[in-house]
């Protein structure tokens, strides 16, 4: 993993805006967001549904570009950047853990785990997709393919892709949001756990207050605009811009 | 801040190739099932390409044989002593046939039959062979006094054995074997009139040819060098002088292969049409079934994207899959074509002039895999292009995908224009000239975009229909043909295609059978007496009245040629490369009549008839209007014939559109009446006969009174014309299926590409309280609509087809039975019913919650 200074912040966002366009009609779905994330924090985004906090994620890590603004990753610009390029950038930097856990439903958790490794063209990566399965608790489970494993299953063996390439983001747009309660707590703890061992920065969206209190800092997003709360409370610890 | 450089594309083909193999796990079968739309196609076009290098390597190889000489002269008339002095002069081997048809009379069969003489003199074939029953029999033939050598179906049909008798004419012949093949003549060449080969000093014995009898007298040559230059130059010279004023025909080994080259040209030409549509079909087809495939495929895609693949390696990961699973199709199809190939040759045997020994031709075959694999990979690359669009952003938010248009991206173009250059290179390398490939081309696209634009017609027509009411069940199943990926239009136009294909070439069939049939039932004349002599036409007027046969007509032939059009003579119009008369103009023995009215069958079209002249020459006659055409000339021109060596002036003073009916005779030259009743005649009678077996009852009769009268029975021309149609139809119609079975496949892929949005619907339909039967019923509702649509859009385009064909080539009007008609339909209905409820096997009976939990 590449370390970053320590000053400057793995994840920017500066005046960012992201615009839809229906018909004549004109709407702003992030409205001039800056901010700056640390490497090593923990990150959560809330809001209402349609508030923007899938978009403000999308944007963050590089699946979609701004309307105007500019996105920083490890320092790299991604406005700069060919749609290839900000793959590749994602490949080397950014892991990811979805709600639906999007898993290819033709390889096995196994192959699914080796996947972000393979596409760095690194070799003799099965150890370390063992080892990641291993972390999450699925090792027995490495030749089953994704029908075969339970919803919480399927998350983890996500996780253990999201985490084998050591990203120094990793993104999870409600990575619960599709599990039952004792599950979601599995996966949380685990979660955190593998984000405390790597010491990697956390980004996440979530409709849950708990989880979101378990992250080192979260912003609301309301019509566009986001306001980052006091951890714990509702209220705004300080106003954006940062 | 790191400036680690972005590295692209780290992945090799090797890991391409392994994850597209791991992509394809559990969805191989499915895969392969594309292959199949592409099989049928390739397997034609190997077929037929292999076959058709295979038939042009035996034409370059066996040229001299299929002709059986050097070189073949031919006229009407028995070869003046100066053109025998002449031929005497060319040298080789020569040897001579007479041949005309006569009547055959068999004893012991007690039967009669319209037969074709050959009388030889000398050795025959000069090359090639004649193969018989017993073998080499051609070869003694010369040897035996009164020997006949018999057509195999003749001597089947009157149960004849070697050593039985047979009278042509006035002599007995004995049988010695039977002819079962000689080279360059087709088994369809004996249909009409079987062929008897006997002596030539026989000949004069059996009192056959007589005046004004059609005979053609041909002279075989065998040179030791072959055609040399000085034997071209004596038929130069002889072209345009002794050839065209005793009308000599000359056939050289080169002439014969170019003749036979384009024969072939044309039945390929056409057979290949059905291969190129079945594998264009085919091809989109496959390009159809990937991109359902593909559909389901585009979360794969943006989660490679995320993960951090490029474009290019998400694109080849499924563009390996589908090069590899067109090659495997390409490759089964060639298979399949390479066994056809071996097949396809009998049915076709009939109309070829040489046994086929069937040899692989690996240009064909591998000209055949190529384009097939290249038209689907082609096709295919439509849905890829999609691919390259895939956003990663579709993970967190599935509308942006709904987004995607490919039509402006330059890989819609390039793939477009490599298409049709593929298809055009295709088309020409089949073609004999690249303009035919283009209009191949054009002609299949504006059919595609025409059955295509009727299929959406269709469709929408339905959809109103639908929303005025009707059941429940019936609503729901038409509803099915607008799900989203719907294929209603492809399969449509694919079913609809073949349905075309096969309706157009029933329809044409039908038409001409109908138009021989046609007098038959209008009580008209159906049965022809020819070469009556003038002293014989009383006698057998009083014969067949005594028999209560009706005589409707009885026609004077007077035969002639052409000596000069509108004042220039023959000699100087064959050498003039600006006149244009038609080559057959200057051979031709015309049989010409002279009556008082217009034959009913036909109208005058210009000038006015005249049915009596007692006026000095030129004689005023009426010509028909392609004669006009091919002559040259309008109304009033001057024609001068040599009437048996007498000129005879004349001047067209009417032109006659005739409506060519078997059964019913008419001329091209009519004279008034007053004209040439002095010049040698003969006669020909047509009457009506009530049923078959009196006909062959007076067949025999007619033939043991004046052997020399021929009787055409209408009937043998209906069975003949039925036999050469039958098998030519049943090779079209074999490779017209292919064209069906592609469009049935596409239906099977189709299906079986949506198996799970039917499944999830039949789920929603039963859980709401259907029962499996009700689903099945709605499933069978679908399909028997798509296979409505596509037989009528098929039937549709085939009555426009057949109309074209019947109007352009034949000058026939269309005419249709509603019976046959509705057995297509219905056919059809029962084929994509089947098909499609086999392909939804299970849909029906699946659990509910099996198909809930898998979501």
């Amino acid at each position: 993993m590449t370390q970053p200074s320590p000053k400057s912040p793995i994840l920017k966002l500066i005046e960012v805006e992201k615009v839809y366009h229906s018909g004549h009609r004109e709407l702003k779905v992030v409205d001039r967001v800056s901010i700056d994330i640390m490497p090593g924090e923990s990150l959560a985004i809330i809001g209402p549904s349609g508030s923007g906090k899938t978009t403000l994620l999308g944007l963050c890590a590089g699946l979609d570009s701004p309307s105007c603004g500019r996105i920083l990753i490890d320092g790299q610009a991604l406005e700069q950047m060919s749609e290839d390029q900000r793959a590749a950038l994602r490949n080397e930097k950014v892991g990811f853990v979805f709600q639906n856990f999007q898993l290819i439903a033709t390889l096995t958790a196994l192959e699914n785990v080796c996947l972000p490794l393979e596409l760095r063209g690194e070799r003799r990566v099965r150890e370390r997709a063992l080892h990641w399965l291993e972390q999450v608790g699925l090792k027995e489970r490495a030749h089953h393919y994704p029908v075969q494993l339970s919803g919480g299953e399927q998350q983890r063996v996500a996780l253990a892709r999201s985490c084998v390439g050591d990203p120094q983001i990793l993104f999870a747009d409600e990575p619960t949001g599709n599990l039952d309660d004792a599950t979601s707590e599995q996966i949380e703890d685990l979660l955190f756990e593998k984000h405390a061992a790597i010491r990697n920065t956390l980004v996440l969206v979530t409709h849950d207050q708990a989880l979101a209190r378990r992250c080192d800092r979260i912003l609301r997003i309301r019509a566009g605009r986001v306001e980052e709360l006091s951890n714990g409370s509702a209220e705004p610890a300080k106003a954006t811009p940062v | 801040m790191s400036d680690t450089p972005i590295k692209k594309d780290a992945v090799g083909w090797n890991w391409i190739a392994r994850m597209a193999w791991r992509d394809s796990r559990g969805q191989r079968r499915l895969l392969l099932l594309f292959t199949f739309c592409i099989v049928f196609g390739v397997g034609a076009v190997v077929a037929i390409q292999s076959l058709r290098a295979n038939l042009s390597q035996i034409i370059e190889v066996q040229a001299r044989a299929l002709l059986g000489a050097d070189l073949v002269l031919q006229t009407r008339q028995p070869y003046t002593e100066s053109t025998q002095r002449w031929m005497e002069r060319l040298g080789g081997v020569q040897s001579s046939e007479v041949r005309f048809r006569s009547m055959a009379f068999s004893l012991d069969a007690d039967a009669s039959r319209l037969v074709e003489v050959r009388a030889l003199q000398g050795i025959f074939p000069l090359y090639g062979a004649m193969e018989t029953e017993p073998s080499a029999l051609g070869e003694n033939l010369r040897d035996w006094s009164d020997g006949a050598l018999v057509e195999e179906s003749l001597m089947l049909q009157w149960g004849l054995s070697p050593g039985d008798e047979l009278q042509l004419g006035d002599q007995s012949f004995i049988v010695r074997g039977s002819l079962i093949r000689i080279s360059g003549e087709s088994e369809v060449t004996g249909f009409f009139a079987p062929r008897i080969y006997i002596r030539q000093d026989d000949l004069e014995s059996t009192g056959l040819i007589q005046r004004g009898s059609i005979v053609r007298y041909r002279q075989f040559f065998r040179f030791d060098d072959g055609l040399t230059e000085w034997h071209q130059q004596q038929l130069d010279e002889a072209r345009t002088t002794r050839f065209t004023d005793e009308g000599i025909r000359s056939e050289r080994v080169a002439d014969r292969q170019r003749s036979l080259e384009q024969v072939m040209n044309n039945l390929f030409d056409f057979l290949n049409l059905i291969g190129f549509v079945a594998l264009l079909l085919g091809g989109i087809g496959v390009g159809s079934a990937v991109h359902v495939f593909l559909q389901g495929k585009t979360e794969h895609m943006a989660l490679l994207r995320c993960m951090g693949a490029s474009a290019s390696v998400a694109f080849r990961i499924y563009w390996l899959q589908v090069v590899v699973v067109g090659f495997i199709g390409a490759l089964v199809g060639a298979v399949m074509g390479v066994l056809v190939q071996f097949w396809l040759p009998r049915p076709l045997q009939s109309f070829l002039p040489f046994e086929v020994e069937v040899v692989l031709s690996p240009s064909g075959i591998l000209s055949g895999f190529i384009f097939g694999w290249l038209i689907a990979t082609l096709f295919a690359f439509y849905p890829l292009l999609i691919i390259r669009k895939v956003s990663p952003l579709s993970l967190l938010r599935a509308s942006v995908n709904e987004r995607i248009r490919i039509h402006r991206d330059p890989g819609f173009a390039l793939v477009t224009l490599s298409l049709f250059i593929v298809l055009v290179v295709f088309s020409i390398q089949q073609s004999t000239r690249w303009i035919h490939g283009l209009a191949f081309v054009g002609g299949l696209m504006v059919s595609l975009a025409v059955l295509g634009l009727l299929a959406i017609g269709l469709r929408a027509l339905l959809r109103r229909v639908g929303k005025l009411g009707g059941p429940h069940l019936w609503r729901l199943g038409l509803s099915n043909l607008y799900r989203p990926n719907n294929r209603t239009v492809l399969l449509i136009v694919t079913l609809g295609m073949g349905v075309m294909l096969i309706h157009t070439l029933f329809l044409v069939r039908e038409a001409l059978l109908t138009q021989i049939q046609g007098s038959d039932t209008a009580g008209a004349a159906n049965v022809i007496l020819l070469d009556i002599q003038p002293d014989q036409i009383d006698a057998l007027s009083t014969f067949l009245r005594e028999r209560d046969y009706p005589l409707v007509d009885k026609l004077p032939v007077v035969t002639m040629r052409v000596s000069h059009l509108a004042g220039r003579d023959m000699r100087s119009l064959r050498e003039d490369p600006d006149a244009n008369v038609a080559g057959w103009i200057f051979n031709w023995e015309f049989r010409t009549t002279y009556r008082d009215h217009v034959l009913k069958n036909a109208e005058v079209i210009a000038g006015e008839f005249i049915p009596y002249y007692d006026g000095l020459e030129p004689f005023p006659i009426s010509v028909t209007e392609n004669v006009l055409e091919d002559m040259q000339l309008s109304l009033g021109d001057s024609i001068t014939w040599n009437v048996q060596g007498i000129p005879v002036e004349t001047t067209i003073a009417s032109v006659r559109r005739v409506r060519w009916e078997a059964g019913r005779q008419n001329f091209n030259i009519v004279f008034p009446l007053g004209t040439i009743e002095d010049a040698p005649t003969i006669f020909a009678v047509t009457l009506f006969s009530g049923s078959r077996l009196d006909s062959a009852q007076l067949q025999n009769e007619v033939v043991r009174q004046f052997p020399n009268v021929s009787l055409i029975d209408l009937s043998l021309i209906f069975e003949t014309v039925n036999e050469v149609l039958d098998r030519a139809a049943f090779v079209i119609k074999f490779m017209a299926a292919f064209t069906i079975a592609t469009g049935l496949t596409v239906l099977a892929g189709s299906i079986l590409t949506s198996r799970y949005q039917r499944m999830r619907e039949s789920v929603l339909v039963r859980t709401l309280g259907a029962s499996g039967s009700f689903v099945r019923q709605l499933i069978g509702i679908e399909f028997i609509i798509l296979g409505s649509l596509a037989a009528v859009a098929g039937i549709g385009l085939s009555m426009i087809a057949a109309a074209l064909v019947l109007q352009g080539i034949f000058d026939l009007p269309m005419s249709w039975d509603p019976l046959a008609l509705v057995l297509t339909v219905v056919s059809i209905i029962l084929l994509t019913l089947v098909t499609g409820l086999l392909t939804s096997r299970g849909i029906a009976g699946k659990p509910p919650l099996a198909v809930l939990r898998e979501a």
